[in-house]
């Protein structure tokens, strides 16, 4: 197969008991061809990229500029609301509610951000999940809705909100948005660590 | 041949191996769908468990990273921010458009690209000039074009005085999404960030999208296997 019989076959004008043509089988040397093919397929092989990248689909709320519908927001009943921080340094904070929270500190260890994804995820354990139960029928107050709302710092890296939109996908949250931490949500979170610190302090004497 | 044994190179039979090498070499081809583009900013994405194809087609992509050289950990000041549009038709109607409407806003200013220019712009995959720059560049001369200094363009607002003066505010991002939108009303965006991107950038660009009602976009990142919780 690799040597190509050009002697076979013969032309239409030679004819048998003719002058005796030696058959000839013409060696074709393939080193040459062998070399393009190997240099070909060493060139394809280094650089075909077998690396797979992923697409996350992000969805953001409109941007708002209605009082109204600011106020509209603020009706989602506070409990279901669990706000991360995402901090420098690969840290991030969290607190369930709006007044009256508790901010714990935490990072992206197993035992960290993700175990309070999932505490928040379970509720008080009496009501099924809303996005779990077939809706119809049942009354929203009946379900638990966690909603989750991630706000980084301007200093965090970008990597450490891929990691937590990236637990939200590990732990199945159902809802969860992408919001702007501003300069209120640094006075509520100094203010709720500060009213700690003086428990605490109040708890020791 | 002669039945002396003959000294020098025994013939080996290739055949079975130039099969294999040219099965091999037929694979590679075909399943190579399209060839890593060139790409002036390296960016080292972080790693998620969602796998979902991007699309190939009438994608426009913000790549956010560090300089090449820049210090470890970079600083806010190292990042740049680059631009590419995956259709080279694409490209064509951007360049024609943004000639067009800055012709039209600013005439005093001879905003004027060659033709080969516009022809060098649709094969440019990805690149980060400000939009002022643009005629400078695609009217150089072909290896001028190459090795034109790209420093990335801004994503924010910088001279809030002539806010509503589109060339001169500063936000270069905010003018290749919406002619990109133009060229190609189906447009999709992705965000292709390095992980060490301060998320401000991020937001900057996520706010310029949203200013042109995009409010659906992707975040391109690196596949992780494993670790998904079952229940």
């Amino acid at each position: 197969m690799a040597d190509v019989d050009s002697g076979g076959g013969g032309g239409g004008h030679q004819k048998k008991g003719g002058p005796k043509t030696k058959k000839k089988s013409t060696r074709i040397d393939m080193t040459a061809m062998v070399d393009v093919a190997f240099l070909l397929l060493t060139f394809f092989v280094l650089t075909a990229t077998m690396s797979s990248e992923g697409v996350k689909e992000m969805i953001m709320p409109p941007k708002l500029n209605d009082v109204d519908e600011e106020d509209k927001r603020k009706k989602i009943v506070e409990d279901k609301i669990m706000t991360i921080i995402v901090a420098e340094d690969n840290k991030v904070e969290y607190y369930v509610g709006i007044t009256d929270i508790e901010v714990k500190t935490t990072d992206f260890s197993d035992t960290g951000i993700r175990k309070a994804i999932m505490y928040h995820l379970r509720g008080d354990g009496t009501r099924p999940r809303c996005d779990e139960v077939d809706n119809q029928g049942i009354n929203e107050n009946r379900c638990w809705d966690p909603i989750f709302v991630i706000k980084p710092k301007d200093k965090s890296n970008y990597g450490s909100l891929v990691d937590l939109l990236d637990e939200m996908t590990i732990t199945g949250a159902p809802k969860y948005a992408i919001d702007k931490y501003t300069d209120d949500d640094s006075i509520r979170v100094a203010q709720a660590i500060e009213d700690a610190a003086l428990k605490a302090e109040a708890g020791v004497q | 041949m002669s039945k002396k044994p003959k000294r020098g190179a025994p013939a080996i039979d290739m055949t079975a191996m130039v099969d294999v090498a040219f099965l091999l070499l037929t694979f590679f081809i075909l399943t190579t769908t399209s060839f890593r583009e060139e790409q002036k900013l390296e960016v080292d994405m972080p790693s998620s468990h969602v796998d979902g194809e991007i699309p190939e087609s009438k994608m426009m992509i913000i790549s956010v990273g560090p300089v090449k050289g820049a210090p470890i950990p970079p600083r806010a000041e190292d990042m740049q921010i680059f631009v590419s549009y995956s259709d080279p038709g694409t490209r064509e109607k951007v360049v024609q458009f943004m000639e067009e409407k800055i012709n039209a806003d600013y005439p005093d200013l001879n905003f004027r690209i060659s033709p080969e220019g516009k022809a060098f712009f649709s094969t440019v995959t990805e690149f980060g000039v400000p939009v002022q720059q643009i005629p400078a560049w695609l009217n150089a001369s072909f290896t001028e074009q190459e090795k034109w200094p790209m420093a990335g363009i801004s994503a924010a607002v910088t001279d809030s005085a002539r806010i509503n003066d589109y060339l001169y505010n500063g936000n270069d991002l905010q003018e290749y999404v919406f002619w990109g939108r133009r060229a190609d009303t189906e447009m999709r965006f992705a965000i292709k960030g390095d992980g060490t991107v301060p998320y401000e950038i991020i937001a900057n660009i996520i706010s310029t999208l949203q200013d042109y009602n995009v409010n659906t976009f992707s975040l391109i990142t690196d596949l992780e296997e494993g670790g998904m919780i079952e229940e």
